[in-house]
This record gives C-alpha cells, sequence and structure tokens, in this order.
C-alpha cells in the first residue's frame, strides 16, 4: 500500500516524460562537452551561450504553443527580419522611447499572428499555407525598409540587454523568468484548452471550447515572441538585417521537437523547448571543437530529431497514447 | 481437452491486474457468451488472444497445438478474426478499400478500386447486406453502419474463431437479428464464435455457453440453461442488485425550461416540443432518423430554422459554447471522438467543460479540481488506477462513465444524452439512473435518447418517437410500451 502511494506522489504525465527525456539528453551533451571542454561549466561560458541562444529559444516558445494546438507557424523568420529592421532603424535613444518602440514592435508581431490565426480559422486554411506566405510579405517590407544590412540601434539599448549582473547575465534572468511564466500558465484554463484542441479539436468543440480563439491566440504569441526573438538579436548583433533571421523558423520547430514537442499537437511543453534550444548549441560546440565541417552539424541535427522523435513515440505507444482523427 | 483452450492467462499493466490466471475455453460450434462487470479483463482477453496485446504468462492452444500470436497479422493466419470495441476503420477510405485492408496475399493497393469494389459487392451478397453503398468513404457512415462494416471486415476471410467485443452495441435491433442469424450460420459451420455483451437478452437470445469474468479471472463457465438472468448479474458482480431500474421518480413541474418550436434543416423536418423542469423525455425510434442532429442542433452544434426558447426567452445557439453557458450539455454519440480527449488523463476529461467552476483567479486549482475529480470517481464507481493515467487506457465502460461524470460536474440544467448506456454494464447502468433521477429531482431536466426501448419505457415521463426527422407519435402513461415504441418507429401507428 505504501509503495503504491509513493509511486502515485511521483507520477510524471505524458508530457512531464517528455520533457524529461529531453533534459536527459541535455546532460548526456553537457557531460561529454565536459570532458573534452571543462570550461563549458563556467558562468560566464553558460551567460554567453545563453545569450547567444536567446533569439532562437524566444521563437522556439512561441512555434511551441501553436504546434500543441495542432499548427505549424512558418512567419517566425519573418516577423524576425521585419522586428529586427525597424528596431535597428528607428529606436530612439531615449529609455521612455526605447520602451514605447520595444511595445510597439511586440504588438506588430502579435498583430501579424493574430491575422495569420484569423485567416486560417476564418477561411479554414492549412497553417502551413498562410504563414509560408505571410512569411515572404514580410521579408519583402523587410527589404523594403532596409535594403542592405545596417541599421545603428542606441548603444545604450545593446548594453542595457547585454548588462551583467556580476556573473549573470540579463539573458540568463529572461530564461529564469521563461520557466516560471510556463510553470504559471501551465495552469491557466488557456493553455489547457490548447493542449485539448491539440490532441482532439472536435471535443474540445463539442466541450464549449471556442477552437478559433484557442488557435488565433496562440498564432498571435508565436507572433509576440518572434517580435520580442528579433528585438533581442538588434541588441546582440548591434545592428539590422532584412533576411538573416528568416534561418531561424526551421530551428524553432528542431528545438521544440527536441524538446519533445509533438508535431502533431497536443504533447509537450515549453520547458522542453529550453533544453531544446541549449542542446542545439552544445551539438553545434561540440563538432566545431571535433574540427568538423559545418555541413556535418546539419546532418547530425536531422539525425538527432530523429532519435528524439522515435524515443517520444516508443513512451506514447508504452501509454497506448495513441492519437484519433 | 477442448478445441480452444486459454490457460492462466496474466496480464499487468502498471500496478492494475487487467487479467490473473484466467482460464477461457470453448468447442467447435459454441457460440460463447462472455460476460464481466465494466474493467473485468473481457477487451484485454481478446487482445491477448488476437496480438494486440502480448500476455505476461500463460498459453494459448487451438485444436492441441499451441498459437504464437506475435503480431495481429500472425493472429489472423491462425485462425482468429476479431472485431474490437472501439471503431478501427479508417475513415478516409471507402468502404471497400476499409474491408480489404488486412488482405494477406497482395496489398490491396495493387488492385484497382473496381475490383475492389467488385470483391465488395460480393461479401455484401453473400451475407446480405444492402443497405450499405461499398464506394462511399467511411467518414460519411453513421456509427451503427460503421459497426456493420467492421463485423463484415472480420467476415471477409477464412478463420477458426470470431470475436465480437461488444459489436452489437451501436446495432440497430434490425441489424441485430441480422447479425444473429449469421452467427448461427457460422456455428454451424464449426466456427467458434465468442461473443461479449451487456445486453443479458443478447446473450440469452444467441448463447449457449457462457463464461463469467470477474477482476480478471473467470469465476463460473456455464450451459446458459444452468443460469437465469439474476444468478448471472450476481456472479458478474459479485453482489446482488434491487431490480434493474429504479421506481419513477415523477419529479416533473409545470415551469418550462426548453420549448422548441418547428425546427427544420436538411435532416429535421419540423421538430416541436417542451421539456419542463424535473422531467426525464425520453426520445425513440432507430437511430439516424434525426435524433443525433436534433441534439447538435440543441446544442449548438449545427444550425437549424425554427425557435429555440430556454426558460422563456428566445435565443440563438450560434455554438457550443454559448449552450454550455445557457446550461445545456451534451452527452454525445461516439465517446472516441466527440466526447473525450483520449491521449489526456482522466482528471483532465471529466473536469473539461467545467473548468470555470474550479478556477481560482486566473489559475486553475489543482486542489478543487482533484477534489471534484475524486468525487465524481467514487460517486460513478470509475475503475482507475489514479486520475492522471490516460482515458484510452480505460475499459470501454469506463470510459463511458467518464463522459457522464464530466457532464454531471457541468451542472446542466439541460442534459442531452444519447445512448448513454451503450458498453456499459448492469451494475452501472442502475447507478447511471439514479444519477439521472437525482439530476432531475434538483429541478433540471434530461432528454433521453435511448437505443434500447425497455429502458425508455422505465425511465421517462414520456416519449416521443422519432421517424424520418419529426416526432411521429407522443407515447403518454399507458401507451407508453415498448410495443407502441418499435412500432412508431418502423413508421406504423401506435395502439
Ligand atoms: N493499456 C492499458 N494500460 C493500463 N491499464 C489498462 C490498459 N488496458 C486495459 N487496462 C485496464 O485493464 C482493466 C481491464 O480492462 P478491459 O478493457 O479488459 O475491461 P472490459 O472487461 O473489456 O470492460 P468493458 O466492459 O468496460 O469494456 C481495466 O481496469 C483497465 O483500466
Ligand atoms: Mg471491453
Amino acid at each position: 500500500m505504501r509503495k503504491r502511494d509513493y509511486k502515485r506522489f511521483i507520477h510524471i504525465t505524458p508530457d512531464g516524460k517528455r520533457t524529461v527525456v529531453s533534459f536527459i539528453l541535455l546532460v548526456l551533451f553537457l557531460v561529454v562537452m565536459y570532458i573534452v571542454q571543462p570550461e563549458i561549466m563556467k558562468f560566464s561560458r553558460i551567460a554567453t551561450i545563453t545569450n547567444g541562444q536567446l533569439c532562437l529559444l524566444l521563437a522556439g516558445i512561441g512555434q511551441t504553443f501553436v504546434l500543441l494546438a495542432g499548427g505549424i507557424d512558418l512567419s517566425i523568420g519573418g516577423v524576425i527580419c521585419l522586428s529586427n529592421s525597424v528596431a535597428a532603424l528607428y529606436m530612439p535613444d531615449s529609455i521612455p522611447g526605447m520602451i514605447l518602440m520595444s511595445i510597439l514592435i511586440v504588438a506588430l508581431g502579435t498583430g501579424i499572428g493574430f491575422f495569420n490565426g484569423y485567416i486560417i480559422t476564418r477561411f479554414n486554411v492549412q497553417p502551413f499555407v498562410v504563414t509560408f506566405t505571410v512569411n515572404y510579405v514580410l521579408l519583402g517590407i523587410s527589404l523594403l525598409i532596409l535594403p542592405i544590412d545596417g541599421g545603428n540601434p542606441p548603444s545604450r539599448y545593446v548594453s542595457a540587454l547585454l548588462h551583467n549582473f556580476g556573473q549573470v547575465s540579463v539573458s540568463m534572468i529572461i530564461v529564469v523568468l521563461i520557466v516560471i511564466c510556463w510553470i504559471l500558465i501551465r495552469r491557466t484554463r488557456f493553455v489547457r484548452n490548447v493542449y485539448v484542441v491539440g490532441c482532439n479539436e472536435k471535443a474540445g468543440f463539442l466541450n464549449g471550447i471556442r477552437v478559433s480563439q484557442v488557435k488565433m491566440l496562440t498564432f498571435a504569441i508565436s507572433g509576440g515572441l518572434a517580435a520580442l526573438a528579433g528585438l533581442w538579436r538588434t541588441a546582440q548583433l548591434a545592428s539590422g538585417s532584412p533576411d538573416a533571421g528568416d534561418a531561424m523558423t526551421m530551428p524553432s520547430i528542431t528545438i521544440s521537437v527536441i524538446g519533445g514537442t509533438s508535431m502533431a499537437g497536443g504533447m509537450g511543453g515549453a520547458i522542453g523547448t529550453i533544453a531544446g534550444a541549449y542542446i542545439l548549441r552544445l551539438i553545434q560546440d561540440l563538432l566545431t571543437f571535433m574540427g568538423a565541417k559545418s555541413f556535418w552539424s546539419t546532418v547530425f541535427q536531422g539525425v538527432f530529431l530523429v532519435v528524439t522523435v522515435g524515443v517520444c513515440s516508443v513512451i506514447d505507444m508504452r501509454k497506448g497514447g495513441k492519437k484519433n482523427g | 481437452m477442448a478445441d480452444f483452450e486459454m490457460r492462466q492467462i496474466s496480464k499487468k499493466f502498471g500496478n492494475v491486474h487487467a487479467l490473473e490466471k484466467a482460464n477461457f475455453s470453448a468447442n467447435k460450434g459454441d457460440i460463447m457468451g462472455l460476460l464481466g462487470e465494466n474493467g473485468a479483463g473481457k477487451s484485454t482477453l481478446v487482445k491477448v488472444l488476437c496480438g494486440v496485446e502480448k500476455e505476461d504468462e500463460g498459453e494459448v492452444l487451438l485444436f492441441g497445438k499451441k498459437m504464437l500470436r506475435r503480431t495481429p497479422k500472425e493472429a489472423m493466419a491462425e485462425g482468429v478474426r476479431v472485431v474490437h470495441q472501439e471503431l478501427s476503420l479508417v475513415s478516409n477510405a471507402t468502404v471497400s478499400e476499409n474491408l480489404f485492408m488486412t488482405e494477406e496475399e497482395k496489398p490491396y493497393r495493387r488492385k484497382t478500386i473496381k475490383e475492389l469494389n467488385k470483391k465488395a459487392e460480393a461479401l455484401f451478397k453473400k451475407f446480405g447486406v444492402e443497405d450499405i453503398d461499398c464506394t462511399q468513404y467511411v467518414r460519411e457512415l453513421p456509427l451503427a453502419k460503421c459497426q456493420k462494416v467492421e463485423i463484415l471486415k472480420a467476415l471477409a476471410f477464412e478463420f477458426d474463431i470470431l470475436v465480437l467485443d461488444e459489436a452489437t452495441s451501436a446495432l440497430t435491433e434490425k441489424d441485430v437479428e441480422w447479425l444473429f442469424e449469421l452467427i448461427r450460420k457460422l456455428s454451424k459451420e464449426g466456427k467458434i464464435i465468442i461473443f461479449i455483451s451487456h445486453r443479458l437478452q443478447e446473450i440469452n437470445s444467441i448463447c449457449e455457453q457462457i463464461t463469467i469474468f470477474r477482476n480478471g479471472t473467470s469465476v463460473c463457465e456455464a450451459k446458459k440453461d444452468e443460469l437465469d438472468t439474476d444468478q448471472m448479474v450476481t456472479l458478474m458482480l459479485g453482489r446482488k442488485i434491487a431490480g434493474y431500474y429504479p421506481e419513477k421518480a415523477h419529479s416533473r413541474k409545470e415551469e418550462v425550461l426548453l420549448h422548441v418550436e418547428n425546427l427544420r434543416n436538411g435532416e429535421l423536418t419540423g421538430v416541436s416540443f417542451e421539456l419542463h423542469a424535473g422531467e426525464i423525455l425520453g426520445i425513440g425510434g432507430l437511430s439516424g432518423q434525426g435524433q443525433s442532429e436534433l441534439f447538435e442542433v440543441l446544442y449548438g452544434a449545427k444550425g437549424a430554422e425554427g425557435k429555440i426558447e430556454i426558460k422563456g426567452k428566445e435565443c440563438r445557439l450560434r455554438s457550443t459554447a454559448s449552450a454550455l453557458k445557457r446550461g445545456i450539455a451534451l452527452i454525445p454519440e461516439d465517446r472516441g471522438k466527440q466526447g473525450l480527449v483520449l491521449p489526456m488523463s482522466v482528471k483532465e476529461n471529466i473536469t473539461l467543460a467545467s473548468l470555470g467552476k474550479i478556477r481560482k483567479g486566473i489559475f486553475l486549482s489543482a486542489l478543487k479540481e482533484s477534489q471534484s475529480v475524486k468525487k465524481m470517481i467514487e460517486k460513478l464507481q470509475i475503475k482507475t488506477d489514479t486520475p492522471e493515467v490516460q482515458v484510452v487506457t480505460l475499459s470501454g465502460g469506463n470510459q463511458q462513465k467518464v463522459v457522464l461524470a464530466k457532464q454531471l460536474l457541468a451542472e446542466p440544467d439541460i442534459l442531452l444524452m444519447y445512448d448513454i448506456t451503450r458498453g456499459v454494464d448492469v451494475g452501472t447502468k442502475r447507478e447511471m439512473f439514479n444519477l439521472m433521477q437525482e439530476h432531475c429531482q434538483e429541478g433540471k431536466a434530461i432528454l433521453f435518447f435511448s437505443t434500447d426501448t425497455e429502458e425508455l419505457v422505465h425511465m421517462c415521463d414520456s416519449i416521443y418517437v422519432m421517424f424520418e426527422g419529426r416526432f411521429k407519435a407522443h407515447l403518454q402513461g399507458d401507451s407508453m410500451t415498448e410495443e407502441n415504441i418499435i412500432r412508431v418507429s418502423v413508421g406504423e401507428a401506435a395502439v
């Protein structure tokens, strides 16, 4: 009897298991990396890595929301480019101005996300098609306002975001905040509904969930986070680029999936995505360390993706967690 | 030794002993009834037999030879055909594609569509099926026909053993007759038929032998004549029950909760009625005469012309959310696809329709949630290890209980029930009936559709019989008999 109660206490949900898998992988990579390069565990090194990965991480969390509700967002790259270009060109050099501009840019990203979600749910079009198209439009607009790499964001803006409090960087604080936020909002009705819609839209609808609203909100969140990612990128590079951010879309999916989020929807979570972002970086670092050519990194990422997806589906199968229509 | 034997089969899922040293045997030509309460392990036994699950211990022998059954395909080759409790058709394929999907020698995709259809038609002719078009897509078929296709799929090839796991639960009465005819023929040809059902009349009318399961083991094997229905029930549940139906409560009040006038759309051809507080209003008729359409309209899932008044106020139900807000809830026809989110936990499913009530500020309160879930699990005696397990792992009847628990927790004023006792054992049925009466005594009302006429007669204050999209007759008082329901269902007049 007691043993059974104990089991009850540590019961891990299927979503939890997927997250645990991604963290086990992260630890594995850390160990390997530690053996070849002990300084990886230094605080300053972690700060640098976090600075480098935060843009992708923010984008990935947005993607996770969309994937959880059963969609996909291919316009993330476009939003990052637009946000990056606008911020690099128009960021004013006063503190209230910076705050206002940032809010405006995030609102713009959120609006684009809403637009995606509205078209998708109102006209019942595939998310893939809509966001793919919107992405091109956004890239076009970015090129219009910033034809070549450049722009000059105020140095106060750059140094504020790349500031270090002692050993702790702003980016690390942001990651911790993301974790806390996720844990909190995981307990809201909205996020519960996101999972339901991702698992079984029809049942969700028949239980009074406003499915279109939920989907629209996930796209809006994704757009908003992508705009944030663009803002971060502006500080990180201290300049703007109208098209470089486009390369973020695919990795945003990669880290979500490595982090245990199912592309079919309804399974996974944002904590795993964070692990995914670090894993991706460790893979790249490890290969660079071994002096491998850069295409190996891509190959390796692919192999890795397959492995994690495989492990996750084995977990699902063992739990009998097959999906329905 | 019997021709077919399953010996000392054990199967554990985590902490749950689904089967514990279960024995089962049958001879050529037997029609063996398999009974047991929800979660007794019937479906697990079947899954072990057909290679879907691997037993932890035990062996299976057919004509003295050990069966390996490493995969479902191998089990089929060894002569086992199963109609599973939960449908397994591919909804985006046509009927004929579905029928021959499991074919052995040649992969079906190499066949031309025409050939497949021809084969399907020949099969239909052989088994006397006239009401299904084999070129139709499965997603367009109502549940009753899907069930029929599923049965035909099993019959399409040679076998020694045929298992029907609650295959009649979604069939119309006419189709049940058709199936019984067929089973009798197959048994004469020397096949072994294993028939699982919670409807005891069916067991009584078709089976010669019965095996009763309780808590994962067989507790009785007997000839049918040796046991009467009450004894069967006592053996199944391990206790006696006091009658199959509660006394009628007569809690109907004058206040009208729902007033419906002349609802019309594609399938409804003018439905009008009034539902009073405290009333259980029955809806009878063959399934597919517009009942599910009516429920969906009342639940805001589909539109229709006409007038709907809730508590005296006319309203337009534009979405299920607005219906729920006005106190209408639906227990849908297909629990797997419409009622439940299968990969999610029992807990999350039970609170699915009442998240507003377990809120604390903007968050869901874990405490309130687990309290309400615990209450419902106890009330309905849902057999689950913990509330955290995924709903798919529950037995069919227990999944149905989760659907009911979910809607009762939402405390709607008007509950639309579509055949809620499907796949539920007699003991639980009795509990469900009590809960229905309790619900009505609080001044709420139930619209109760059932394919089981006995249930309607015993539970309802009055009954409308639906025929071709409208209410054909209103049976009250003495005219409320099973015979009348059936007569009106097929288009005759009541007596
Ligand atoms: N994949 C699984 N994982 C965990 N538990 C399971 C799984 N499959 C079945 N069980 C458990 O095994 C027990 C027996 O289930 P089974 O489906 O065999 O019951 P049943 O007799 O068919 O009931 P019903 O009449 O409701 O269909 C149940 O308690 C169920 O929860
Ligand atoms: Mg079963």
